[in-house]
Formats: C-alpha cells, sequence, structure tokens
C-alpha cells in the first residue's frame, strides 16, 4: 500500500492569551492511498487542527507531515497554494462557497486559479455536476440552493482539478439526516469508483461507517 | 481571470451604496485635482486671449517708461534679425459729445473713445478688424474713422456718416468709414466707459504733431525666432523703452498663485476625506470577504491572488472614479473659470478653458492611487491572517493599544505649530500646507481619546438628561469603531468648512479695514492734474476737501534685491493723515515730520519683513531719476497692496521720480459722494480722467474676493457632503454590525421606544464630538493660515466669527442625527429571532 498522508512526531501548540496549549502531541500515524478515513474525537480534541495541518491550512509547531512523499511544512507559500489547487480537496461544514458567483463559477475556481483554461473543463464540469446531481442547477448561485446542494457543488469544487485526496471538516454536520446520507454516499461513491483518498472530520458514527477506518483523537493524541 | 472579473464586478455592484460613495470620493477628488490644476493654465490662456485681442499676433511689444524722453517714438527701418514685421500706432483719447436730448437723459454728456491710429494694411496682418460693413469703394485715410457695431448701434451711426469727435480739446468732424464687430481690437469692456475707434495713423499723428512717430510699436517675429534674442537687440535699439512680451507670465503667475493655492490646500482636505473614507470602508469590506478569502486561499489561491481580487476592486474603482472625475473636473473647470472670468475691476472675459492630455492623465492617476494607497493598508492586514483563521472564520478585530498613534499625534500638533513659524521663507508654504494637513491627521488620531473623554463626562448627565437609555448610549459609544470613524469624517469636514468660512470672513473684515483706513469718499485722476485742477475740484458743489497725492501703483523695485515696492506715495505730512489712517510704532506724528527731514522712508510692516529692515536701515530704490537711497525711519500697519507700500516725503517722490502732477486726489465730500463723481466727471470729461467712489471700490473688491471665496466654499462644501455620506454609510454598518448585540438587548426587554431613543442620543453624542473636534482641528488649522497666505504675500489676520463655531456643532449633530435616522427605523423594526440567529 502505497502512503499518501504522513505524520510523524508532529506537534501543535497555540497561545492561548500567555498560556501555550498543546493541541497535538506526537501524531504519527499514515493515511493510504484510497483509504476513507474518518477523524473522530470531541469537541476541541484537535480533530480539525489534524485536518487542517494534512492540507497545509495550518503549519505544525514541530514534526513532520508528507504528502504525496512532500514535507508540506517545508512549502513555500506558493508551493502550498499549487498543492491545494492540484492534489488536495477541501469541504467545509458551512460548504464555504462564493455566494455572488454561480454554481458553475464556483466549482470551476480552482482551475482558473491554477491558470488553466477553463475550455477544456467543460466537459469534465459536465459530468462532474452529473456525478453530484446538480447539472439543473449550474447557472444558480449558491443562495438559491438548499445545504444539501451546497455541500454537493463544495465536493464538485474539491474535484474539479482531480485532486488525490479529499479533506472534509464535517461535511454534514450542517446537514439533516436525509441530506447528510445523500452527500455520505456521494462520498463514499468517489472514493470506491474514482479511488480517492478521503479524510473527514466527524462526530457522528452514523457518518463514520461510510468510511474504511476511524482514526480517534482524544486530548491531543490519536488512538487507532 | 473571467470569473475573477466576474466576482469583482458583482461585488461592487451588489452594495450599491458603498460602491457610490467610494466612487463618488475618488471622482470628487480626481475632478477638483484636474480642476484646481487646469485653472492657472485657463486663466493663463484667458488673459493671454484677452491681450491678444489688443496685440494680435505681436510677439514683443515696444513701449515708452519713465525714463524714455518722450511717449513718441519713430520706428527704426534697418532690419532686424528675427524680426518679420513691426506695425506702430498712434494711440489717444478723444470724446463723442452726446446730443442734448440724449445727454439729458443719460446724465453723461460725452463718450468717451480710445482713438487707435494705425494703417489699415498694418492691422490687416497684425490683427484683422471683423467688418460688418464698411466703404468699399473708398481708401481709409483722412477724416476717416472706424466705429465698434456698439458704438453704432447705440448712436445711431451708419458708413458714410458724419461723426464728431474732440480730439486734443478740439471738434473734429470725421466720417464713418467702416463698422467693426466688437471683437478684438473692438472688443467691449462692460467696466470700462471707453470705446475704442480706428482711424488713419497719419491722421492722428499730424494731429499730435508727431508725424511719422508712434506710440506702441508691436514686433512680429520671423518663424523660429529666439524671443529673448530679438528683445535683447530691440532694447539696445531702443535704450529708453519697454521691449516685453504682451503678456507677462511672471505677472500673472504670482497672481495665479493667489488663487491656486487655496484651491490646492482645498483639494487636498477632499482628497484627505477620500483617503480616509476608502480606506474605512475597504477595513469593512475586507472583514466581511474574510471567509470568501479564507475559501479562495484553501482550494489553492496564493494571497497574491486573493490580495489581487481586492486591489482589483479598489482599482476599478479607482478607474471609474478617474473617468467620472476628469468629466466631473472639466464641467468644474468651467464653473470656476466662468466665475473668474468676471473679474469685477477689468470686465468679462471670454471663457475659454485650456486643458490637456496631461492633467487628464494626473487626474486619472491620482484617482486610481488614491483608491489603491487607500485600500492597501486594510489589503495588507488581511493577507497576513493565517488561512485557518480565515476559513473558520476566527478572526477577532483585535484592539491593540497604538501607543505610536499617540506619540505620533503629539509629533504631527507640534509639527504643524512649529514648521510654519521658522520654516524659511522659499519653504513657508509647503511647510504650512503639511503643518495643515498634519494638524487634521493628529486630531484624527486622537479622536479615540477626545471621544473617550468626553463619553465619561457625558455618561454622568445623561443619566438626568436621558435616563437609563442614555447611560447605554454613552457606553454604545465607547471603542465603537463606526461611531469613531464618523466623528473623524465630520471633523475633518467641519474644519474644512470652518476653515474656508473663517478665512472668507476674514478677509471681508480686513477689506473692511482696508478701505476704512480711508477717510475720503472719492478717488479722482485727472490728466496732468496740479494745483489749479485742485482748485477747480473743489468748487464742484459737494467737494469738501481734497488731497492731491503723488503716487506710483506700478511700484518701485529695491536695487540689488529681487523685490519691488508695489506702492509708494510721496505724501504732504501735513495733510496725510486727515485723509489716510496711519499706524505706527510710536508718535505717529513725530514719524511723519521726519519724512520732511530728508530722503526718509516708512515702510508697511509685511515689506519690512519681506526686505528684514530695522530703523536705521538703508534701501536704495530704483527711481526715475536713477538710484536713491532712503533711510528707514520707522514701519507702519498697512496692508495696501497687500502690505507692499512705503510712504515717502511729497518733495523727494516729485524729485526722484520726476513727477510734477498728482496721480490722484483723494476728495471728500459733503453730499452724496455719487452725485459728486459725476458732477466731477462732467467737468473734467474734456481733460481726461478717471474717478470712483471708495464705496464702489470696496464693493468691486468684495465682488472679487466672493468670486474665490464662492469657489473655495463649494470645495469645502463638496468636502462636507463626501464626509456626510460617509457618515451615512458608516450608520448603516453600525446597523448590521450591531444587529445581533440590539436583538440581544431587545430579548432582554429594551422596547422599541427605548431603542430608538439611546440610537438617537448615540447619534446626537456622536455629531456633538464630531463638531466640537472638527472646531478643534478647524483651529488648528487655521493657525496655519496666516503662514500660507504670508508665503502667497497676502498678509491677513483670522477673524474668528462665534456663530460659525456654533454653527459647526449645531450642524454635526443635525448631519449624525439624520444619519441615523434609517437605521434606528430598521432597529426599531428588527426581527429579534433572525437578528440573534444571524451570525
Amino acid at each position: 500500500m502505497e502512503a499518501i498522508i504522513e505524520t510523524i512526531d508532529l506537534h501543535k501548540t497555540f497561545m492561548l492569551g500567555e498560556i501555550p496549549v498543546e493541541v497535538l502531541k506526537d501524531i504519527n500515524l499514515t493515511i493510504n492511498r484510497g483509504e476513507f478515513v474518518t477523524i473522530m474525537g470531541p469537541s476541541g480534541s484537535g480533530k480539525s487542527t489534524l485536518l487542517y495541518l494534512m492540507g497545509g491550512l495550518d503549519k505544525p509547531t514541530a514534526g513532520k507531515i508528507n504528502i504525496l512523499g512532500q514535507d508540506i511544512a517545508a512549502m513555500t507559500d506558493k508551493e502550498q497554494s499549487i498543492m491545494r489547487r492540484r492534489d488536495v480537496g477541501f469541504v467545509f461544514q458551512f460548504y464555504n462557497l462564493i455566494p455572488n458567483l454561480t454554481v458553475e463559477d464556483n466549482v470551476l475556481l480552482p482551475i482558473l486559479l491554477d491558470g488553466k483554461k477553463i475550455k477544456g473543463y467543460r466537459k469534465k464540469l459536465d459530468e462532474i455536476l452529473e456525478t453530484v446531481e446538480l447539472s439543473d442547477r449550474k447557472s444558480h448561485t449558491p443562495r438559491e440552493l438548499s445545504g444539501g446542494q451546497q455541500q454537493r457543488v463544495a465536493i464538485a469544487r474539491a474535484l474539479i482539478n482531480d485532486p488525490d485526496i479529499l479533506l472534509a471538516d464535517e461535511p454534514t454536520g450542517n446537514l439533516d439526516s436525509k441530506t447528510t446520507e445523500e452527500v455520505m454516499k456521494l462520498l463514499q461513491k468517489i472514493n470506491k469508483e474514482s479511488g480517492k483518498t478521503i479524510v473527514q472530520v466527524s462526530h457522528s458514527k452514523e457518518t463514520a461507517e461510510y468510511g474504511d477506518r476511524i482514526i480517534s483523537v482524544k486530548d491531543g493524541r490519536v488512538w487507532i | 481571470m473571467g470569473i475573477l472579473i466576474k466576482y469583482i464586478i458583482k461585488n461592487i455592484f451588489e452594495k450599491k451604496f458603498r460602491t457610490f460613495i467610494i466612487v463618488i470620493s475618488v471622482t470628487l477628488s480626481a475632478a477638483l485635482f484636474f480642476a484646481s490644476s487646469a485653472i492657472s493654465g485657463t486663466i493663463t490662456s484667458m488673459y493671454e486671449a484677452q491681450i491678444k485681442m489688443q496685440t494680435g499676433k505681436a510677439d514683443l511689444l515696444i513701449n515708452p517708461n519713465q525714463q524714455s524722453p518722450s511717449d513718441f517714438f519713430s520706428i527704426q527701418q534697418q532690419p532686424i534679425d528675427g524680426v518679420a514685421y513691426i506695425v506702430g500706432d498712434v494711440s489717444v483719447g478723444g470724446n463723442y459729445m452726446l446730443p442734448k436730448a440724449e445727454a439729458q437723459a443719460s446724465k453723461i454728456q460725452s463718450q468717451r473713445l480710445h482713438l487707435r491710429g494705425f494703417d489699415l494694411e498694418d492691422l490687416e496682418v497684425l490683427n484683422p478688424i471683423n467688418f460688418s460693413k464698411y466703404a468699399v469703394d473708398r481708401e481709409f485715410k483722412g477724416n476717416h474713422i472706424i466705429l465698434s457695431s456698439v458704438f453704432a448701434e447705440k448712436y445711431a451711426f451708419d458708413v458714410g456718416d458724419t461723426i464728431d469727435i474732440e480730439i486734443r480739446g478740439t471738434n473734429r468732424r470725421l466720417v464713418v468709414w467702416g463698422i467693426a464687430r466688437p471683437t478684438g481690437l473692438f472688443r467691449i469692456h462692460p467696466q470700462s466707459d471707453s470705446m475704442t475707434a480706428v482711424m488713419p495713423k497719419d491722421t492722428l499723428a499730424s494731429l499730435y504733431n508727431v508725424r511719422s512717430r508712434v506710440n506702441s510699436a508691436y514686433v512680429v517675429l520671423e518663424e523660429g525666432a529666439e524671443v529673448e534674442k530679438v528683445k535683447n537687440t530691440l532694447s539696445s535699439l531702443y535704450p529708453r523703452y519697454t521691449v516685453g512680451e504682451p503678456f507677462s507670465s511672471e505677472e500673472l503667475a504670482e497672481y495665479l498663485n493667489v488663487i491656486v493655492v487655496p484651491f490646492f490646500l482645498m483639494t487636498t482636505m477632499v482628497l484627505f476625506i477620500s483617503i480616509f473614507i476608502i480606506y474605512s470602508t475597504f477595513k469593512v469590506i475586507t472583514v466581511e470577504r474574510l471567509p470568501i478569502i479564507g475559501t479562495f486561499r484553501s482550494i489553492g489561491a496564493t494571497k497574491r491572488m486573493t490580495d489581487a481580487v481586492l486591489i482589483g476592486e479598489s482599482l476599478t474603482y479607482g478607474v471609474l472614479g478617474g473617468v467620472l472625475g476628469n468629466l466631473l473636473g472639466i464641467g468644474i473647470l468651467y464653473l470656476m473659470t466662468d466665475l473668474l472670468a468676471s473679474d469685477p475691476w477689468s470686465g468679462r472675459m471670454d471663457v475659454t478653458m485650456e486643458f490637456g492630455l496631461g492633467h487628464m492623465i494626473a487626474a486619472f492617476l491620482l484617482a486610481v492611487g488614491v483608491a489603491f494607497i487607500s485600500s492597501w493598508i486594510p489589503i495588507a492586514r488581511t493577507s497576513k491572517i493565517p488561512i485557518k483563521d480565515l476559513v473558520l472564520n476566527m478572526v477577532e478585530g483585535k484592539t491593540r493599544k497604538k501607543r505610536w498613534k499617540v506619540y505620533a499625534g503629539i509629533g504631527f500638533i507640534l509639527f504643524s505649530i512649529i514648521a510654519p513659524r521658522i520654516s524659511p521663507k522659499f519653504m513657508a508654504l509647503p511647510a504650512s500646507t503639511i503643518s495643515m494637513l498634519l494638524s487634521t491627521m493628529a486630531v484624527i488620531m486622537f479622536v479615540p481619546y477626545i471621544t473617550k473623554g468626553f463619553l465619561q463626562f457625558l455618561e454622568k448627565i445623561y443619566e438626568s438628561l436621558f435616563g437609563n437609555e442614555g447611560i447605554l448610549a454613552a457606553k454604545n459609544l465607547n471603542d465603537n469603531k463606526n461611531i469613531l470613524n464618523n466623528i473623524s469624517l465630520l471633523a475633518i469636514g467641519i474644519s474644512a468648512l470652518l476653515m474656508i468660512n473663517t478665512l472668507s470672513h476674514s478677509v471681508s473684515i480686513e477689506v473692511l479695514q482696508a478701505y476704512n483706513d480711508w477717510d475720503f469718499d472719492i478717488m479722482v485722476s485727472v490728466h496732468e492734474g496740479d494745483r489749479n485742477t485742485e482748485q477747480i475740484l473743489r468748487a464742484v458743489e459737494g467737494v469738501a476737501a481734497t488731497y492731491g497725492t503723488f503716487e506710483t501703483w506700478e511700484g518701485v523695485k529695491v536695487a540689488d534685491v529681487d523685490y519691488r515696492i508695489r506702492y509708494i506715495q510721496g505724501i504732504d505730512t501735513n495733510k496725510y493723515r486727515d485723509y489716510v489712517a496711519f499706524r505706527t510704532e510710536g508718535d505717529p506724528d513725530r514719524v511723519l515730520q521726519q519724512l520732511d527731514e530728508g530722503r526718509n522712508i516708512i515702510v508697511a510692516n509685511m515689506a519690512k519683513e519681506r526686505l528684514g529692515l530695522k530703523v536705521g536701515d538703508t534701501i536704495t530704490l530704483e527711481m526715475k531719476s536713477g538710484n536713491r537711497s532712503y533711510h528707514v525711519i520707522g514701519f507702519h500697519d498697512s496692508i495696501m497692496m497687500n502690505g507692499s507700500n512705503a510712504l515717502i516725503s511729497e518733495r523727494y517722490y516729485k524729485m526722484d521720480m520726476q513727477q510734477p502732477y498728482f496721480d490722484t486726489m483723494y476728495v471728500k465730500t459733503s453730499k452724496n459722494p455719487d452725485d459728486v463723481l459725476v458732477d466731477i466727471q462732467t467737468k473734467f470729461m474734456r481733460r481726461g480722467m478717471w474717478g470712483s467712489t471708495v464705496a464702489d471700490m470696496e464693493q468691486r473688491n468684495t465682488e472679487s474676493n466672493n468670486q474665490i471665496f464662492l469657489i473655495l466654499k463649494a470645495f469645502s462644501v463638496l468636502a462636507m457632503l463626501i464626509g456626510i455620506f460617509g457618515v451615512f454609510n458608516n450608520y448603516m454598518i453600525s446597523f448590521i454590525e450591531r444587529k445581533r448585540s440590539i436583538a440581544i438587548l431587545r430579548s432582554v426587554g429594551l422596547s422599541k421606544k427605548q431603542t430608538l431613543k439611546m440610537i438617537l442620543v448615540e447619534s446626537l453624542t456622536g455629531g456633538l464630538i464630531g463638531g466640537v473636534v472638527g472646531i478643534i482641528g478647524g483651529t488648528l488649522m487655521l493657525s496655519s493660515i496666516p503662514y500660507v497666505m504670508k508665503a502667497i504675500q497676502i498678509p491677513i489676520g483670522i477673524h474668528y466669527a462665534k456663530s460659525f463655531f456654533i454653527n459647526a456643532v449645531i450642524g454635526g449633530i443635525i448631519i449624525a442625527v439624520l444619519a441615523s435616522v434609517s437605521p434606528a427605523s430598521k432597529t426599531s423594526k428588527l426581527n429579534i429571532i433572525e437578528a440573534i440567529k444571524y451570525e
């Protein structure tokens, strides 16, 4: 099995006023290509911090994070940005869509940021929108969509550049149970059919069951 | 980049009022900058056009001066390098005696004519006449005359008619050869009582016994000839005559300084407000966009990319404001030119605007620059926020105590107080201007502290005045950034208004004081006026007393120094104080007596400062009889010719200026000065005279000042207007930001009425503090003004009007209360549950 994400002696400390708080302590874990992993843990356990460190949204206090064999902590801002465009797709709890751009524009944003011509991605856009069942909502703005639909747009956006890894921070945290099921099935389908590695953070055992493996984080430590 | 552009455009159009405020701020800044920078060229070209009407294609003029042996001279015939041709004219005065009935009706016995003697062929090449009619079959010579169409229509003359004109005291019967449209030489000056007519040069020359001589020569140069070189050649050929360009750009530059500097000062104020508004608006924009910026970053946008989106937005405002600013600037320039074109002293000029691509590009770049610079700090700050904080919207407004601001503020105030007072003359203008801006910046930096101080005090009295809602309002205002921004905006706007109004008020008072210094009613100038003329003048009914003066309004240059005393009077020490106020240190009679004791001089305080004089010094003046040294015996307080004046004894004036005749006569009247002036004019009509009542001169002076101040006031109103828009916007932002906290207050029992009361007390307090801070800022700015005015050689004292200060505070309160009406009404209609849920 190929290790796609690897953390080595990872530490993260925050300052709460003058007091240092160690959120993650000595994390060593490996996620293999094609896995669907769920990080679980109580509030404040450090699970989201771990996810953000994996995506290069945050910098570790100590230790290494290898993504596709490269230490992202040693990368420059530009290199990290390129990695987020091409190798990692993010899905957030509150969807984080650009409210005044259409579904189509939102999905195509990573292409645009990568300096590629949108023309060559029209077909792919249609395919992805079909996968997330939003072909008929292409020219709508996020304000005109339901929560589940918005999250599916976010998933489509995360997939447009065909990344190897999909990182999802409580992707269903803001959805009702029926929509949660739809979104989780979609993620599962993406994992199974296109072999994407998915790492999600979740509170819910039900959503964790859609994945292959659960990583528990408690008091800043990982319990596999 | 299509999507990003679409995103920027959508952002711009989504918040229409905000976009409007930014664009209007940039537009006005660019427009006023455009108008201020183009006005100088426009006025120059208008004056040039005005002068060209008289001098046509002439590149140089030769005229007699004080040192010339005669007012007439011969044009030398030898060819001169670079000169294409020289045309001369004989210019004299004449009178058309009105028919009796008309004279009785208009109370004027004659119409003065400025007779210009030209060869028609010469005029054809120099300054062609635009004829409406002329005698095609007859040569222009002998007793022919060309009248202006205005004159011809007024007195019903046609080509071929005869007309009687009095020239040199003798009646001459002339034949109307042509009628000219009122352009070029024949242009009408509404303020002048004289009209132009053209006669054959030889005819006029023979009437004055100056055959083949002229009293002005117009030199047209060959193409590519060097003006300076030809000027030097001609100066050596006509050594005792003045060779100069028809248009002295140096003199005009000095005059323009007076107009342009205040315009630029006001433009800077508007610019300052715009920068402040754009800066504070962009702070809101960046805070609003943080989650979106986070999203962009999370999907791979670099800092540079997200910065580019925000900068793109600010540049779009800049470009839009730049284009609109140029258009509006042309309109403002036209209005300014139109106002300045109607000079009460010299009549109305034709309005022609002079601006080029350079002005437009400069205004455009300023607009883009203002938008970019003002938005850069908030954008750069956003750029530093970690992505995770952006994504999770964990950015909290950190209220770091910025101690450096206090130190900088103190430094700015100290600079603005000290710099104008100690800076050398050549630095006086920039130092004073920078001081004004720094004092405004300092006031803004102190706004949070001043507000805090006020609130501590107001909280105590608000309890008894407005009850608990008053206390709540005072607490809400503490550290409320939007309210602090509002106070700053009001303060800058009010400062600018207060400064201009006080300045305008001060100038009016100074003008009034200047004319109050004159204790006579009419000023008259009669050709070759002497003691006999004075006797005749005294015989006019209503003339109570007269004082003949020897004075020069052209001024006298101080030898070896680049300074010209612009007005010198040789005074009759026995009479002077009966006609003009004389203020000096020590005993005025004693100082005046000393004048007669030798070549002594009393210098006005402003000129004293410029020349660095003290009692006992000697200054050498370039007078008509040559250089003469005068002993400084004292100084006097006078703003005649903006303080560039001096007094010497009449005896030495007559001697050194070789002047036997009075320049003017001051007349005291025992009845209505206007009626007395009409009688004086009638009496001296044939001798050629000029006269004006002091009241009329004062009115014209006031009108002339009012035109400039009207424009400056309009500038300051515009500054205030942008400020008001900013205040309205800030109240709306404040409402949006406070929705939740107000909803919480409502949920624990604050009634709608109490909410309204609380918000109105808040706005009233904001307005009150804004007004007071505006007064502090305005007063600080005004403290630099005397130095700015001194630098542009208009020394004036600042006179404060109590009403302006009261109006500033009331105005601040009204604006703030009005701006809070809409947010207050929205707040009272707030859906508590929705607002509490709002994140």
